[in-house]
């Protein structure tokens, strides 16, 4: 494997998450999908977010959308703080510039509009002095940008493949001219040969139109192939930080290893290089009373008594690689 | 009549000899399986790979004969040892779905049903199971304990009076799973048993049915179309598509070096971890089962299936090595 990616340092961040929390108040408890989590998106990049469901990467997604409002901490987009401020009062250009794909097209489309009208009503909205030659024209713009025809400007979303559908849903998001794209499993309901398509137009689309991606999936080989960088969430809190490869050759937190030891490979070399030292065992605990001190201890083989005691802070081991565990942070 | 326990062959525990399978809608008709032949030796782990749509469950669900309403066996056999299902009569077929088949359903949530406890759910698998050897209800408890203490459920008491939507998602594969051993004896049939769990959760489970498809000594099929998956589970791999089987190997062979342009394709666009995404990709639509392309199925998406032959007839069944056999003209001159 070759570095990919460098980082670069000067790149101009787009957007910074600082100590955010998003708690939910049920009958039976608080629960504490997102916890005290700090990041930053540099424009241009991919940035993924990995973990188990429910360790709060889609709430963390849907913060910065404005589809919940932060419990506590904030969330700054181009330096100004977005975090408290709820969708229905997010000013137009804010919700222009970022947009998502969710991960299920068949139910985030509306099967009884064509995709002319799904992606027309994106452009009305937000490009009110087009005209309709002017839309038509765009339209057809943004199909050629995810590889569809005219062809399909008709068609109702039933009638096109998983794929195509997911590429239509890419082309709605992409109508407003977002500079932050989060995707959201994008492609965890589709076909292992519908999936190779969508992740290659994300890539084309982001050389072309510079865009910022937040990827967030389960698949770590979907990570593989189109991220720079990796945060690792475990209930609501990030664990492992760095660029991806360096989490495929180095990983160091314990969960970061037993996600990586769980891909079932295709091949001889690729379970070579994965890490076979922790056997994946147990399930994700409840968030309301989640272990004490490292959250990950109740799974962890390595647990020492200070695990269950005193919570590991996120630190950096090595340039730009943050862990958040005790048995890697006492050896700095 | 009983289902007889000599296998005349250890190679053919279940044979599936030219099975056509039908859907009727209002207006159409569609042509889901054509022509499939499968077979299944005793012990033997057999995964079937293909893209959604492409007949995997059609097929799994026709062996036991719990299809739709809509769906209709138009010609074929299936020999379940010395049985043939189709043909016999109402009570071995029930016999043989209730004392030597299980089968492991897609989604679990679906598969279980949410007014009755888990208790609910497994005595009345193993009742059926056990229905001639006069066992009473306590015992039948315990069995059930023992069940889901075989696969791994902590606390199997306090699971046994809860109700599906009170476990994870996990918990209720394994339930499910529980459901499925208990009536096989002889073949577990698993239909994408992982689809909609977690990665690190998918690996447990997948362990956890290796060992006990080891340990019972049970043969099974497995569909799937996450090919790592596959690629560590069974020993023999059938590819599907449009409701025809184009190519069979062992499943080391079909990674190393897979044959028919399908699978080629297939593996070429799996997203890998070593290697960069190629640009390569399926071209063409799925297939419209209402009316099949004429000869191979596959030719409008083949990269190489612009011959005449491609278009007109039918690819045969070409054997390339001794255990290996594969559907299209590039092989068959």
């Amino acid at each position: 494997m070759k570095e990919p990616y460098e980082m670069k340092r000067c790149d101009k961040t787009i957007l910074k998450v600082e100590h955010l929390k998003k708690y939910f108040n049920t009958q039976k408890g608080t629960v504490r999908a997102v916890d005290d989590i700090s990041f930053n998106v540099f424009k241009g990049e991919t940035l993924a977010i990995v973990g188990e469901s429910g360790s709060g990467k889609t709430t963390t997604a849907n913060v910065i959308l404005g589809r919940y409002t932060a419990t506590e901490g904030s969330v700054f987009y181009k330096s100004i703080e977005i975090g408290s401020i709820s969708l229905t009062m997010r000013p137009i250009w804010l919700r222009r510039e970022i947009q998502v794909v969710f991960q299920d097209p068949a139910t985030s489309l509306n099967p009884k509009k064509t995709v002319k009208d799904i992606i027309e009503t994106a452009i009305k909205i937000h490009y009110p002095q087009l005209n309709k030659y002017e839309r038509i024209e765009k339209m057809l713009e943004l199909l050629g940008y995810v590889g569809l025809t005219e062809d399909h400007l008709f068609k109702l979303p039933g009638e096109l493949g998983g794929g195509e559908r997911q590429l239509v849903a890419l082309a709605r998001a992409l109508a407003t001219n977002p500079t932050l794209l989060i995707l959201d499993e994008p492609t965890s309901s589709l076909d292992v040969s519908a999936q190779s398509r969508i992740l290659v137009t994300l890539l084309n689309i982001q050389k072309n139109k510079d865009l910022t991606y937040i990827l967030i999936t389960h698949d770590l080989a979907v990570v593989k192939n189109i991220s720079h960088r990796i945060n690792v969430m475990y209930l609501g809190k990030i664990v492992e930080t760095a660029t991806t490869y360096e989490i495929f050759t180095k990983a160091l937190h314990p969960y970061t290893q037993m996600l990586l030891s769980s891909i079932p490979t295709i091949s001889e070399e690729e379970s070579k290089i994965l890490p076979k030292r922790v056997e994946p065992r147990g399930e994700v605990p409840s968030a309301i009373n989640p272990p004490s001190g490292c959250r990950f201890s109740s799974r962890c083989p390595f647990a020492i008594d200070i695990c269950t005691k005193r919570e590991p802070l996120l630190e950096e081991v090595i340039t730009d690689h943050f862990v958040a565990c005790h048995l890697v942070n006492k050896n700095v | 009549m009983q289902v007889s326990d000599l296998v005349f062959d250890a190679n053919r525990l279940l044979t599936v000899k030219n099975l056509y399978v039908k859907y009727k809608s209002y207006w159409y008709i569609y042509h889901v399986l054509n022509d499939i032949s499968i077979n299944v030796g005793l012990g033997e782990k057999i995964g079937i790979i293909g893209e959604s749509g492409a007949g995997k469950t059609t097929l799994l669900k026709s062996i036991l004969q719990v299809l739709p309403i809509n769906g209709k066996i138009t010609s074929g056999e299936i020999f379940y040892r010395d049985v043939n299902l189709l043909k016999c009569s109402k009570q071995i077929l029930l016999e043989i779905r209730r004392k030597r088949v299980g089968m492991i359903f897609q989604d679990p949530l679906a598969a279980l049903n949410p007014v009755f406890t888990i208790k609910d759910h497994l005595l009345e698998v193993l009742r059926y199971a056990n229905e001639t050897a006069n066992i009473d209800k306590s015992d039948l408890i315990n069995i059930a304990l023992d069940l889901l203490r075989d696969t791994l459920i902590p606390d199997p008491e306090r699971i046994l009076n809860s109700y599906p939507f009170q476990l994870s998602g996990g918990m209720r594969q394994r339930i499910v799973i529980a459901m499925a051993l208990a009536s096989a004896r002889e073949l577990l049939l698993a239909d994408e048993p992982t689809t909609n769990l977690d990665v690190t959760i998918q690996a447990q489970i997948l362990k956890l049915i290796g060992e006990l498809v080891e340990k019972r000594g049970l043969s099974m099929i497995l569909i799937s179309h996450a090919l790592g998956l596959i690629r560590k589970m069974t020993e023999r791999v059938y590819v599907m598509y449009g409701g025809n089987i184009i190519e069979e190997a062992p499943t080391f062979k079909l990674f190393n070096e897979p044959l028919h342009p399908y699978t080629q394709l297939l593996f070429k666009t799996a997203p890998k971890i070593l290697e960069p995404l190629s640009s390569v990709e399926l071209r063409g639509n799925p297939l419209d089962y209402r009316n099949l392309p004429n000869g191979c199925v596959f030719h409008p998406r083949c990269p190489y299936g612009d011959s005449e032959v491609c278009r007109k007839v039918k690819p045969h069944q070409v054997k390339v090595e001794k255990d290996r056999t594969v559907y299209c003209h590039i092989y068959g001159s």
